[in-house]
Parts: structure tokens; C-alpha cells; sequence
């Protein structure tokens, strides 16, 4: 599989603020990688990066096979990069962004006019295409900015948090839209951002940052399958029963009468180990359910161990 | 480096669409033309003719023929002073449209996705430019044209005398304004790297109106009257700084800087 975007080692301070500490990852073509982590992680200053708008003081950082500090121009030709603010021109109408772009990209009239005609319509602003985008809602104005995104075919989206300052039901619409596009466009995509919903939907594999390090990396179906606790329900509980858990140093917590949340590292060991005390003990067992992790879950523990 | 057309033509008509539907720009502009050009020297024409004893003391400067101070101080305001305070035309058009077109990214925040269009750092700088120089030249010549015709209309049969153009006046309109006119956008480009808004890169620029300002206020107070030859040692001075300041624009210009100071 062909690698699309590769980061090593990439180190960048601002004055005191070590934004990226040593930053490594690689992201496969045609999938969409979620980078999660909360405000001042280095999500910005990743993708600002890999757009060549800053340099890093340390590493290297390659996109479309293209060395991003060596070749900025052939980079920017073939990314589309969504900034945090959406940086539309609000005097122009929204048709008027698209075809600067178009020209700036050097797309023949014809095609670009075909093409904004097409985005427009995918996204739901043929309406409005004539407007000036200082009269755009919110979410209108995210939508402009993602078909300014891929107006010119890139092969790679860095897209800085798509969703972020939009109302519930205008993110869901967008997220819809980035999936949507993902699939039609045939793209690959860098998806920053803080939401764990959304990156839990939309991506194939995570990576979840925080004070400018990766903590960990995979797909969210992978780390969810991950078991958090054992759901033992009994008729019910007796002090014998705790007793004989505690004295094999078996951890766990009561809920109620009837439940038992079992901590496990092994499965298949220490799951029957522990139904055969409950059950020597006298048990009436009703069910026996691993909860497995959520993707929040493995967030959590993963920035609370930093 | 090649310069790619495409680039230059898409940034260009970018910011003509944009600047050209702020009226924060376009206002100031058309009312500084009609002032400069048609209502100061027809005021000026009425004053001389109202009280000639108040213009300043020409005469040592003057060609010896002139005996009479009345005509003497309309030669001298119409033939070497407004022409030199016609500059002022597309010089203050070009900070107009400049400490929009640079602070006025920063602020509004579209610089970002400005510097990801794939430009070269020359193309950005050179297209920004263009776009504030040809329509800053167009509207200081259109001034010019007013006042010529002002000169010919009302001036010139008042007198009796011929006075423009003449080849002083011809390098003023067609070198030293565009030369100044292009200074002036080129110290906005250093002014906006370190400005944070449009309010302070206009207080900064400022600083470029100062020379034609003292060169007015020396001429209209008598001291000395700028000749052929100061016109062309002015220029040449002009152009020089020109040279100097775009390879400086250029060494300035950092991409990185002025993504960062959008979070400022």
C-alpha cells in the first residue's frame, strides 16, 4: 500500500512551548486517518507542517511522496488543506472563491466551471452559489470551504477540525459529507480533531496526541475490541463469595447485588477461573458479558498516563 | 525562478474583486481624485487671483521674463508645485489598497488559505503588488488627465502662456509617480510583516507620505522649487530604493511568521 503522507520525528518549539515532540506516522492511501487530541496537542502545527506553512526544527515530513520542506509548491498541488478558520473572503460570493481557486490551480474555465457547478450542488450551495459568503450561516460557510478543499482533485485532505464551532446537527451534515466525499472522491484523508465521535465514525485508524507526543496508534474497531470489564449478573451476592475473590488477589468491584465487574488482562484464564469460584462458593450465575472498551475509554487512559 | 502567469492573473483578479467592493477603499480614493485634481487647483487658481501678494516668492526661480507676480505665482503653482502634489494621487490610492490587501488578510484571517495555493513566495509578493500598482497608476494618470485639462480649459488661456507638458512634468506622471507609487506599496509589504492589523500598518505607512510632504510645504513656503534636474536625481534616488526595497520585501516575506501571528 502506498504510504501518502509519512511524518518522522518531527520536533517544533514555539519560544518556550514545545509543540511537537518527536512526531512519527504514516498514513495509507485512500484512508482516512483521525489524529484526536485535545486543544494544544499539535494538531494545528502537524498540519500546518505538512502544508509547508511552517517549518519544523527537527525531522522529516513527506506527502504524496514529495519532500514537504524541499518542494512546498508541488506539495500544495496535490493537498487540500481545510484550515481551523475557514478563510473565505466574505466580500466575495461563493462562486467567486471557488473560481480563485480554480484559477490559482490553473483548472481550465470550462472544467472548473462544470466542477463548482457539480461540488455546489453535492453540497447543497447551488442555491446560495451567488451570495456573498459574508451573508453564509456557520455551516454554509464550512461547506464553501470543503469544496474549496477539493475543487481541484487533491489527492491528499488535511482537514483541521471540519466540525469544530458547528452546531450538532450542521457537524453531523458535514461528517456525512466528508464520508460521502471520501468515497467519491477517492481521497485520502488527515482528519484532526477533538472529537472522539467523530473520529470513531469517519476514520480507519487513529492516532491519539497530546502535549505534542503520539500516544498511541490504530483503528478504532481494533482498540475498541479491547475489554474494559467482565459483567458478572448473580441471583445473588454473599460475603463469602467477595471473600474467596479477594484471597486470589482477583480484582473487582460490586455493583448492586447482583453484579460483579470483573478487571481483566486475560479472557479466556481468568474468566472461567473466576466463574469456578462463584460457582464453588455457591453462585447462581444469570449472565457472563465482557464490556469492551470505547474509544473514549482507551482516549482517556491513554492522556491520563501521560 | 519562472514566474507562472496563472498565478499572477488568479491573485490579481481576486483582490480587484475584493478591494473594488470595499468602500472603505473606493470612497477616499475617488473623493482624494476629484479634490487633488479638479476642486485644489481651481481653489488655488481663485485665491492667486483674489490676493497674489500672499504666494510665496518665486522669483529668483522663475524665468526672467516674468515681471508680473500675478502670473509669476500661477506659473509657479500650476507648473511645478500641483503636479508634484498630484503625486500624492496614486501614492495614497496604493496605501489604500495595500494595508487592506496585506494587514487586511492577516486580520480577516484569509492569509492561510492564500499561502496554500501553490505560489511561490515572488508570485504571492509580485501579484499582491500588481494588483495594488496597475489600478493605483490608472487612477493617479485619470487625476492627471482631470488636471491637465483643468490647466488647458482654465488655466493657460487665463494666462496667456503655455505650461504642460512638458518633459519635467511627463517624467513626474510616467516615471517618478509609478516609482514612488511602487516604494510605497513595498514599504507596506515590510510594514504589514510586523503590523498586526489594518489600523496599525496605516499609522506605520504613514511614514512614506512625509518626503512629498516636505518637498510640497518647501516649494509652496518659496525656499526652492524643484527643477528638470532635481525631477530626474529624484527619480533615479526613487527607483534605486525601489531595487533595494523589493529584494528586502522579498528577504522579509515569511510564511511562517505570518500564519503564527494570526493567532496574536
Amino acid at each position: 500500500m502506498i504510504k501518502m503522507i509519512r511524518a518522522e520525528n518531527l520536533k517544533k518549539k514555539f519560544r518556550e512551548v514545545q509543540a511537537l515532540n518527536g512526531i512519527s506516522f504514516e498514513v495509507k492511501e485512500g484512508e482516512i486517518f483521525g489524529y484526536l487530541g485535545p486543544n494544544g496537542a499539535g494538531k494545528t502545527t502537524t498540519i500546518r507542517i505538512l502544508s509547508a506553512l511552517i517549518r519544523p526544527d527537527f525531522g522529516y515530513a513527506e506527502v504524496c511522496g514529495i519532500n514537504v520542506q524541499e518542494n512546498p509548491t508541488a506539495v500544495l498541488e496535490n493537498i487540500g488543506v481545510l484550515p481551523e478558520n475557514n478563510a473565505l473572503y466574505e466580500r466575495l460570493t461563493g462562486r467567486e472563491n471557488l473560481i480563485f481557486f480554480a484559477k490559482a490551480y490553473n483548472i481550465p474555465r470550462e472544467e472548473a466551471n462544470r466542477r463548482i457547478n457539480e461540488l455546489l450542488k453535492f453540497f447543497g450551495l447551488k442555491d446560495r452559489a451567488d451570495d456573498p459568503v459574508g451573508k453564509y450561516s456557520k455551516g454554509m460557510k464550512q461547506r464553501l470551504a470543503l469544496i474549496r478543499t477539493v475543487l481541484h482533485r487533491p489527492k491528499v485532505l488535511l482537514l483541521d477540525e471540519p466540525t469544530s464551532g458547528l452546531s450538532p446537527e450542521i457537524a453531523i451534515r458535514v461528517r456525512d459529507l466528508i464520508k460521502k466525499l471520501a468515497e467519491k472522491e477517492d481521497v485520502t484523508i488527515f482528519l484532526s480533531t477533538h472529537n472522539l465521535d467523530e473520529a470513531e465514525r469517519l476514520c480507519d485508524r487513529v492516532a491519539v496526541i497530546f502535549s505534542g507526543k503520539i500516544l498511541l496508534i490504530g483503528s478504532p474497531s481494533a482498540m475498541e475490541k479491547e475489554i474494559k470489564h467482565v459483567i458478572i449478573r448473580l441471583r445473588k451476592i454473599s460475603e463469602p463469595m467477595i471473600n474467596a475473590l479477594k484471597e486470589k488477589a482477583i480484582k473487582f468491584h460490586i455493583s448492586g447485588e447482583q453484579t460483579i465487574l470483573l478487571e481483566v488482562k486475560n479472557y479466556s484464564k481468568e474468566v472461567p477461573e473466576v466463574i469456578k469460584i462463584l460457582v464453588l462458593e455457591g453462585a447462581e450465575i444469570l449472565s457472563v458479558e465482557p464490556e469492551r472498551k470505547s474509544l473514549w475509554d482507551i482516549y482517556m487512559e491513554a492522556i491520563r498516563g501521560e | 525562478m519562472i514566474l507562472r502567469k496563472h498565478i499572477l492573473e488568479a491573485i490579481i483578479w481576486k483582490e480587484w474583486k475584493d478591494s473594488f467592493r470595499n468602500k472603505r477603499i473606493i470612497a477616499p480614493v475617488i473623493l482624494l481624485t476629484i479634490l487633488f485634481a479638479l476642486v485644489f487647483p481651481l481653489l488655488f487658481f481663485q485665491v492667486i487671483l483674489l490676493s497674489p501678494e500672499e504666494i510665496p516668492p518665486f522669483a529668483g526661480q522663475l524665468p526672467e521674463n516674468f515681471d508680473n507676480i500675478l502670473l509669476m505665482a500661477i506659473f509657479g503653482m500650476f507648473k511645478y508645485i500641483l503636479p508634484m502634489f498630484l503625486l500624492l494621487i496614486p501614492i495614497i490610492t496604493a496605501m489604500s489598497l495595500a494595508t487592506y490587501s496585506f494587514a487586511g488578510e492577516k486580520e480577516s484571517k484569509t492569509i492561510e488559505s492564500l499561502l496554500l495555493i501553490p505560489a511561490t513566495d515572488r508570485e504571492l509578493l509580485l501579484a499582491k503588488s500588481l494588483a495594488i500598482f496597475i489600478p493605483a497608476i490608472i487612477i493617479g494618470w485619470l487625476g492627471n488627465f482631470v488636471y491637465l485639462l483643468v490647466v488647458k480649459i482654465v488655466i493657460e488661456p487665463a494666462i496667456s502662456i503655455w505650461m504642460l507638458p512638458d518633459l519635467q512634468y511627463v517624467i513626474e506622471v510616467f516615471l517618478l509617480g509609478p516609482l514612488m507609487t511602487f516604494l510605497t506599496i513595498e514599504v507596506i509589504v515590510l510594514v504589514s510583516s510586523i503590523a498586526s492589523g489594518i489600523r496599525e500598518a496605516e499609522q506605520y505607512s504613514g511614514i512614506v507620505l512625509m518626503p512629498i510632504i516636505i518637498m510640497f510645504t518647501i516649494q509652496i513656503s518659496g525656499i526652492f522649487i524643484l527643477g528638470l534636474l532635481e525631477v530626474v536625481l529624484l527619480t533615479a534616488i526613487t527607483g534605486l530604493l525601489d531595487a533595494l526595497l523589493l529584494k528586502i520585501s522579498e528577504l522579509v516575506f515569511n510564511r511562517e511568521k505570518l500564519v503564527l501571528r494570526l493567532e496574536k
